[in-house]
């Protein structure tokens, strides 16, 4: 089926246990995805988002727990919150790949990078090690690496930065998973090179058929590959929208706020708007809307009562009282 | 009033030697920085685009003096900086700031943001202790950390990314600089921060316009925009565009400046759907052999034969500086 | 040349001035040391006449410039002098030594590293009890003195259970051949190779116990975890790999240490190699051997360094491939 679900995640709940005391990253989540969609989940520092993501994964460090929720993975609706070890390997990489930000510090830096890619292949799709090695190749000629042969027999020290993220794509990519997910994929790359890195995705995930989960702080680049977009605060979901609604009628104030804040060359204005305050606080976040020491419209009931998600209409959600 | 302008930069060159071959002369250079030349006016603002490789970093520490040129002049209100001993350059340091881009790193994390700043006070100044804490008091005002008195005794790791960055901003500017750099100011802190502290340098660039140059270092040429008047568009170490920001925008004369803005993601769907893209070749070469000729000329959809032979000059066309032979004659 | 060689070459340059700088060292020991050099050389013999034509002999009446050059086309000719006290020269002495030595030093190096990393990736990678027990276990081991330890394993071993030879290398009395000869050699190193492991296991366990722990916070494990491969391929494939350059660093400082330990431990079990050579030396007070002795070590424990080095280049890529 092509627009039905393939990611469900239900009330998601992943704290942090530090010696400040409880850090609730991931507050009660809700959203879904689409096979074949491309979400971008957004928000900045202390958001929640990456959190997120290697709770999907679950690739989270020793100090942190999914304490509450669901994440369902369909068609099988299995719930990967629930899953063994064992169980939870045979879908990474396999179902749901992921690519991080930093090329430099994600790759082995001791072990050849043909075999980085051949490793997953071998172990998800029982094969040689000769036949791995031809498929890591191909992958690579696939990334558009010129002279991929050799390139596989190199370290990763030895290959540029776009190159490095294009190993770490091959190896996401390499067992045809169902989902992809992208922490901050381009933000330590050159301009020139995120670009021709986000084209590469774009193109990826068409031909492959996957569906996109792109994590974030850059409102640039969602808008050039995403189809639907989830905004973040301090471990909630504020709004949810598909693209064109979102950037044409933002309608949380963070998300109207984030958007003016972007420097943007053909705003004929060169003013940055920003957004007053400072990054919440997550151990002791504000009572209420989280986000409301630091919203301009915000009134008595925001620092009372914290407003749900709410659907306003098909595919757009708000978490506001402005909009109830 | 002065005739002459604020900061000259002339043929600024920095080779870095590399390799050792086994008798320990060098045969490589890394050129960081080749034949750079500009100047800036008081109150003047200029941009420095690049991306990494493009020396634009090193172009800064140059122009202050935290790294001696392989050849050229960098004069500061006509003084030669090249020329003067440590001592003079340390006592003309407060003249000559600069921002950095991770504001935790440029701050002691063992000193009190009083000491931090104060500390300018101490060295350059022979002020007593009680108009020292009047200065940063009214320092701290002035870039927003209000009430100050709140923030005197606090630590780096107390204050959020962009109260840190305001320190840095005070700090550098305590003792009246003649010139700011600021190297990718808000690169480091959370987007809905930035825009307070673009403003703020916004503010204190106006307020001190008739004293002050500055000149702001990224890669994120809209930033740019929203700050400088000018800009210098940088690639290997050679300025490849120089003209006003807006204007190299709408209409970016050199191919690389073409390719630079075409990369650039917009935070708008329809325009970044439907916009005209340069197809982008190739990976930045490297700085140790970079190509023969002009430096972009492997990447450039536009190549010539003379491209691949000698480096093209600056060619003025139209109140703007473009390095390519598609403009010549 | 390929960028190993280089690299192995460069190395090998650096390291002569090093091996210089020892035999310049023992050279001047001698001759620095309080009283007359010649009785070190000789022995506290009585006979004055005997003494005066043993310093005419061994030109230490010469300027100390002299000497040197005498000294060091000796030893580059291979003569470290002659043992007055055993009627031997002293390097025809050493050298039938130095096979029972490596053979008992390499062997425990090999054991103890195989071990030690082996226990110490498993301490790493399995928190918890686990990892308590191994941990407590190597603290005790490297506390404990190895040749307190070496007489309690002799006294348990081949007293009471009487499974162990006493000492030495071969059964007295049996002249063996091939098979045979190679099977009682290990018989007896048994026990002595044993000692000087654990102490040694105990050390390379904890230095690699924290190097994999180290790596394991390391962000291309997560890559690696991402791809769904089995734990215990990212442990030993993607995490040891990396932490085996500290360890490996470690084991060439060893060799010095090894060699130490080797002292006491041949003199426990009365293995015949330098290491007991030395102790009767020093007994005897037979200096010419003592300094042969200490210029052979230095070379060996030099030499192991070098290894190390090149190893390392093996090891990590990023060094051999600037």
């Amino acid at each position: 089926m092509i627009n039905s679900k393939i990611l469900e995640i239900s009330n998601l709940t992943t704290y942090y246990y530090t010696s400040r005391g409880i850090v609730r990253a991931v507050d009660g989540v809700t959203l879904h995805v689409k096979r074949g969609e491309s979400l971008a989940i957004v928000g900045e520092s202390g958001s929640g988002k990456s959190t997120l993501a290697f709770s999907i994964m679950r690739l989270l460090p020793d100090n942190a727990r999914i304490f509450n929720g669901n994440i369902w993975l369909y068609p099988e609706k299995i719930d990967l919150v629930r899953l063994s070890n064992d169980e939870m390997r045979k879908v990474r990489g396999r179902r749901i790949g992921m690519i991080f930000q930093d090329p430099m510090t994600f790759l082995n830096p001791v072990m050849k990078v043909g075999d980085q890619i051949a490793e997953a292949i071998m172990y998800h799709h029982g094969c040689t090690k000769t036949e791995a090695r031809k498929k890591a190749v191909e992958l690579l000629e696939k990334l558009r690496i010129p002279d991929a042969t050799n390139v596989a027999y190199r370290y990763p020290h030895q290959l540029s930065g776009g190159m490095k993220q294009r190993v770490i794509i091959a190896i996401a990519v390499s067992c045809n998973p169902e989902i992809l997910i992208a922490d901050e994929p381009t933000t330590a790359l050159d301009v020139t090179v995120q670009a021709e890195v986000l084209e590469l995705l774009r193109r990826l995930i068409h031909e492959l058929g996957m569906s996109l989960i792109l994590v974030t702080h850059d409102l640039g680049i969602v808008a050039e590959i995403c189809n639907k977009v989830a905004i973040m605060y301090a471990g909630k979901i504020v709004e949810i929208a598909e693209i064109y609604s979102l950037y044409r009628n933002p309608k949380h104030p963070y998300t109207i706020g984030l958007l003016n804040a972007v420097p943007t060359i053909y705003k004929s204005s060169s003013e940055i708007g920003g957004i007053k305050g400072n990054p919440p606080d997550l151990v002791n976040p504000p009572t209420g809307c989280r986000f409301n020491p630091r919203c301009s419209y915000a009134f008595e009931r925001c620092v009372r009562e914290e407003p749900p998600l709410i659907e306003v209409n098909n595919d757009r959600a708000v978490a506001c009282w402005l909009v109830v | 009033m002065r005739t002459y302008p604020l900061l000259r930069v002339e043929n600024v060159k920095k080779y870095f030697p590399i390799g050792r071959a086994l008798f320990g002369r060098s045969k490589q250079y890394v050129k960081a920085v080749d034949d750079v030349y500009f100047s800036l006016d008081v109150g003047g603002s200029l941009g420095i685009v690049g991306e990494s490789g493009s020396g634009k970093t090193t172009l800064a520490k140059l122009v202050l003096r935290l790294l001696e040129p392989t050849s050229g002049k960098v004069y500061l209100d006509n003084i030669d900086l090249i020329s003067l001993s440590n001592k003079e350059i340390r006592r003309l340091r407060p003249k000559m700031q600069m921002i950095f881009q991770d504001p935790m790193a440029s701050l002691n994390p063992r000193k009190k943001i009083r000491d931090i700043i104060g500390q300018v006070f101490k060295i350059h100044t022979d002020m007593s202790d009680v108009e020292i804490r009047e200065r940063v008091i009214d320092l701290l005002e002035k870039v927003g950390l209000t009430p100050p008195e709140l923030f005197l005794d606090r630590y780096p790791h107390e204050l959020s990314g962009g109260q840190r960055q305001r320190v840095c901003i005070a700090r550098a500017i305590a003792l009246n600089p003649k010139l700011l750099i600021a190297d990718e100011p808000v690169s480091a802190l959370d987007v809905s921060v930035r825009g307070q502290i673009v403003k703020l340098l916004l503010d204190i660039f106006e307020k001190y316009k008739n004293e002050i140059a500055y000149i702001v270092i990224s890669h994120d040429i809209a930033l740019i925009k929203s700050i400088c008047k000018d800009a210098l568009v940088m690639y290997l170490g050679k300025v490849v565009e120089r003209g006003e920001v807006g204007k190299i925008i709408e209409e970016p004369l050199h191919p690389y400046s073409q390719m630079l803005i075409s990369s650039i993601p917009v935070p708008d769907p329809e325009i970044a759907r439907n916009r005209k893209r340069i197809p982008i070749g190739g990976e930045i070469p490297s700085l140790i052999n970079p190509p023969k000729g002009c430096y972009f000329h492997p990447r450039c959809p536009y190549v010539m034969d003379r491209c691949r032979e000698k480096m093209p000059p600056l060619i003025d066309v139209d109140n703007r500086l473009v390095s390519c032979y598609l403009y010549s004659e | 040349m390929s960028p190993l060689m280089f690299f192995i070459i460069r190395r090998l340059i650096q390291y002569v001035p090093m091996i210089l700088v020892v035999i310049i060292v023992t050279f001047l020991l001698v001759r620095l040391a309080p009283g007359d050099p010649t009785y070190i050389l000789v022995g506290e013999v009585a006979d004055e006449s005997f003494v005066k034509a043993m310093r005419e002999k061994l030109g230490l009446d010469r300027p100390l410039y002299d000497q040197f050059i005498i000294y060091i086309s000796n030893v580059f000719r291979g003569d470290l002098g002659y043992s007055y006290l055993r009627s031997e020269s002293v390097a025809k002495l050493i050298v039938e030594r130095i096979p029972a030595t490596l053979l008992l030093v390499l062997t425990a190096m090999f054991i103890s590293a195989l071990v030690g990393i082996i226990v110490g990736t498993i301490a790493a990678a399995r928190r918890g009890a686990v990892d308590l027990t191994l941990s407590t276990l190597s603290i005790i081991g490297i506390s404990i003195p190895y040749f307190w330890l070496g007489q309690i394993i002799l006294i348990v071993f081949a007293v009471w259970l009487g499974i162990f030879p006493l000492g030495g290398m071969v059964s007295v009395g049996y002249e063996y051949q091939g098979l045979q000869y190679f099977l009682d050699v290990l018989y007896h190193l048994t026990l002595p190779a044993m000692t000087l492991a654990i102490f040694n296991i105990a050390f390379t366990t904890k230095i690699t116990r924290g190097s994999v722990l180290e790596a394991l916070t390391q962000d291309y494990i997560v890559t690696a975890r991402a791809k769904g491969i089995p734990e215990s391929r990212v442990v030993f494939r993607h995490a040891l790999r990396n932490a085996l350059i500290p360890v490996v660093t470690y084991t060439g400082f060893n060799t010095g240490v090894l060699l130490v330990g080797a002292i006491l431990t041949e003199t426990v079990f009365a293995w015949p190699g330098m290491g007991s050579l030395l102790y009767d030396s020093i007994r005897l007070r037979d200096y010419p051997v003592v300094l042969g002795i200490f210029n052979y070590g230095s070379i060996i424990v030099i030499l192991a360094n070098l290894i190390v080095d090149v190893l390392y280049g093996i090891i990590d890529p990023r060094i051999r491939l600037r």
